[in-house]
């Protein structure tokens, strides 16, 4: 019988949203009957002193010891899979690095020998990332399908249009129409558009579509009369980052 | 002869901590638990941003209590703005409340405390006979997130709107699940009063909020043992603290350590049980010749084990009597100060929000609970650990109970470690 992969699932500075959702049944259930987990430190106290296939990491960097733990694990695995928001674009966390720190607030830590703030970044800033399983909070039938693909041996494709595409699919009323901003068209799809067809506009937690027009998408949102401000206030939701870094962001989403 | 232990990166718990305890003279002379985490500066996040888009980020503050967030942010920004929710929209929140105790509860007592009670580093390693105890949890944890899917959308980081109205919803399948998982229940419920927890008994003060009428979880006055204050009060009741050594903050109440979380609200809210639940509790109190208040913080697990059969009982009582959809009240922008608290699993959480007249956030607080357990945990660390030297008892075996005494306070330290000090100029 063939060996089974040895996969590691870790979390740096993060809410273990991501981990809880390896832990539900329909995950976990397939990730203990396809692979050797060889370690989880969220459910396993255990400490497996091997190599890994895959490690699955969750959460942003915020701080010195993350970068250490990522490159400890880059070094002992033949694959990184950046698990969720925060992973793969830097989520939430990353509102920090907009903030106008110099006039409008100081942040005051305490005493801190050993700790060292970090921007907070993603973690394919500090290493080579070989997958990405964005979202906020990952989706169930996308971990399910990777864990799946990769014990098969097939080859992993990424989804590839804008939220709006299966938006539309799904005949949701598009939320744009009714003036809200929606970042449906600038966002990456795979979430069967789960926030817009609860009525809830996208956010954009998959991270930038990589065709999209930004300079047209926020020349749309500027006639629909909205400011500058408030077209960051949702762009740096959970991506600002990518979205500032992208062609045509540099108009709208610099610093 | 002084001597160091020092516990790196402790597993089985949600987020990163270190402990380290200093003995000398065979006494603990030092015991300091620190979150290991950077911080994420979620006060300041919100900063400037629209009341709208609050719940979307402080949501993310923790994945396990993502409800709890969600709805204590509503609730305060509602409490700024003078908005009365109807009871339709109290209806879904405490569903989602529920889902999440659920999973909460059995991802805690089945994934991180169980294995120390079987010396495995694993439920996996469980062993063949108690394979089905796999199963028994994820089937728990799975009810809990169709609960909090049905009325939020999905099962973490539910949407929640301020406005919010439902249409009828077809309860009859989730009724059946409820009923369904029951067994499954009743059997954690034994297990996990029948475990040898390790006998400690101390007096401390338990604060949760408390209703008349039901077991409270987004609304009520806070109580403890000093008797009852308003949620908008909490301020000149628990103070925060910095210690140097720690990226969380620590609340003490009246200078002094308390303990909240499932225990907490059992010892404060048993007379407002569910029947069946409450005779449950009270048969297993008998055989182990308990009585009000409980003292052992490892009883903090069985009381988790009764509240998912209470979260259950009271699931069904109010689908029972669900309200129907009403018009929710137009919003208007104004300025406003609000403050809310919900049991969220790990006990009573606060959140404060101050707003401008245009509906954008200027100041924001929030307390974890996590963060209200610290010195207590510290505190409980510290005698256990002196009575275990007493005894000589060696390192491996303070260090084992040392982990199960922090498991049982289901401490999160995800929630606790991103709440610093900001000072605004």
């Amino acid at each position: 019988m063939k060996e089974k992969l040895k996969v590691g699932v870790y979390g740096i500075t993060g809410c273990a949203g991501c981990l809880l959702t390896v832990l539900y049944e329909e995950c976990f259930k397939e990730l203990i009957e396809l692979v050797d987990l060889k370690a989880f430190p969220l459910v396993r106290s255990d400490t497996y002193k091997g190599n890994f296939d895959y490690i699955f990491i969750e959460g942003t960097v915020c701080f010195d010891e993350d970068i250490i733990v990522l490159n400890k694990l880059r070094k002992r695995t033949k694959y990184i899979v950046a698990l969720g928001a925060c992973s793969c674009t830097g989520g939430v966390p990353t509102i920090k690095n907009f903030l106008d720190q110099e006039k409008t607030l100081k942040l005051v830590y305490p005493a801190h020998n050993e700790l060292k703030e970090e921007d907070p970044t993603p973690i394919n800033k500090h290493i080579k990332v070989d997958y990405y399983l964005p979202q906020c909070p990952p989706s169930k039938k996308e971990i399910v399908s990777f864990i799946r693909c990769i014990a098969k041996g097939e080859v992993w494709k990424d989804y590839n249009d804008p939220v709006c595409v299966e938006c539309r699919s799904k005949g949701n009323p598009c939320l744009l129409d009714q003036n809200k901003i929606c970042l449906g068209p600038i966002t990456l799809g795979g979430c069967g558009a789960l926030c817009p067809s609860n009525d809830v506009i996208c956010y954009g937690c998959r991270g930038p579509f990589k065709d999209a027009n930004l300079d047209a998408y926020t020349n749309m949102l500027k006639k629909m009369g909205y400011n500058k401000k408030e077209m960051h206030d949702k762009m740096r939701t959970f991506s600002g980052l990518q979205f500032r870094d992208q062609e045509g962001g540099k108009t709208w989403l610099e610093k | 002869m002084a001597r160091e232990i020092t516990l790196n990166h402790i597993c089985k718990i949600e987020g990163h901590a270190n402990l380290n305890l200093k003995i000398e003279k065979n006494k603990v002379k030092k015991c300091e638990l620190q979150a290991f985490e950077g911080a994420r500066f979620f006060e300041a996040l919100v900063i400037e941003k629209n009341i709208e888009d609050i719940q979307e980020i402080v949501s993310r503050i923790c994945g396990i209590c993502s409800s709890a967030h969600s709805v204590c942010s509503i609730q305060g920004l509602e409490d700024a703005l003078g908005i009365k929710p109807t009871a339709q929209q109290k209806f879904i929140r405490e569903m989602l409340m529920f889902g999440e105790r659920i999973r909460s509860h059995a991802t805690h007592l089945y994934f991180l405390a169980l294995p120390d009670y079987f010396n495995v580093p694993s439920i996996l390693e469980i062993g063949k006979e108690h394979k089905s105890k796999i199963d028994d949890a994820l089937k728990i944890i799975t009810l809990g997130n169709q609960l909090v899917e049905k009325f939020g959308g999905r099962e973490m980081h539910p949407f929640l709107k301020i406005k919010e109205e439902m249409e009828e919803v077809d309860y009859e399948k989730i009724l059946q699940q409820l009923k369904n998982t029951k067994p499954i229940i009743m059997r954690t419920i034994k297990l996990f009063s029948e475990i040898n927890y390790p006998e400690i008994s101390r007096e401390t003060d338990y604060l949760s909020l408390h209703q008349e009428e039901d077991y409270a979880y987004i609304q009520g006055k806070i109580l403890s043992n000093t008797g009852k204050f308003e949620t908008e009060d909490y301020k000149k009741h628990l103070v925060e603290n910095i210690k140097e050594y720690a990226t969380s903050k620590f609340v003490l109440k009246e200078n002094k350590p308390y303990m909240l979380g499932a225990m907490a609200r059992i010892n404060n809210n048993h007379n407002q049980l569910e029947p069946e639940t409450k005779k449950i509790l009270n048969e297993i109190m008998k055989k182990k010749d308990l009585e009000f208040p409980l003292k052992n913080p490892f009883y903090n697990n069985i009381c988790q084990a009764i509240e998912i059969l209470e979260v259950v009982n009271r699931t069904i009582k109010n689908i029972e009597n669900a309200p129907k959809k009403e018009e929710t009240q137009k919003i208007k922008y104004h300025s406003g100060h609000g403050v809310s608290a919900v049991e969220a699993p790990r006990g009573t959480l606060f959140h404060e929000y101050k707003i401008d007249k245009n509906g954008k956030i200027i100041y924001c607080n929030i307390i974890t609970p996590t963060c209200q357990n610290l010195n207590m945990m510290e505190q409980d660390i510290t005698a256990l650990v002196n009575e275990l030297l007493k005894k000589n008892t060696s390192k491996e075996e303070i260090v084992k109970h040392m982990e199960k005494l922090i498991r049982a306070y289901d401490p999160c330290f995800s929630c606790s470690t991103h709440f610093l000090k900001v000072n605004w100029e």
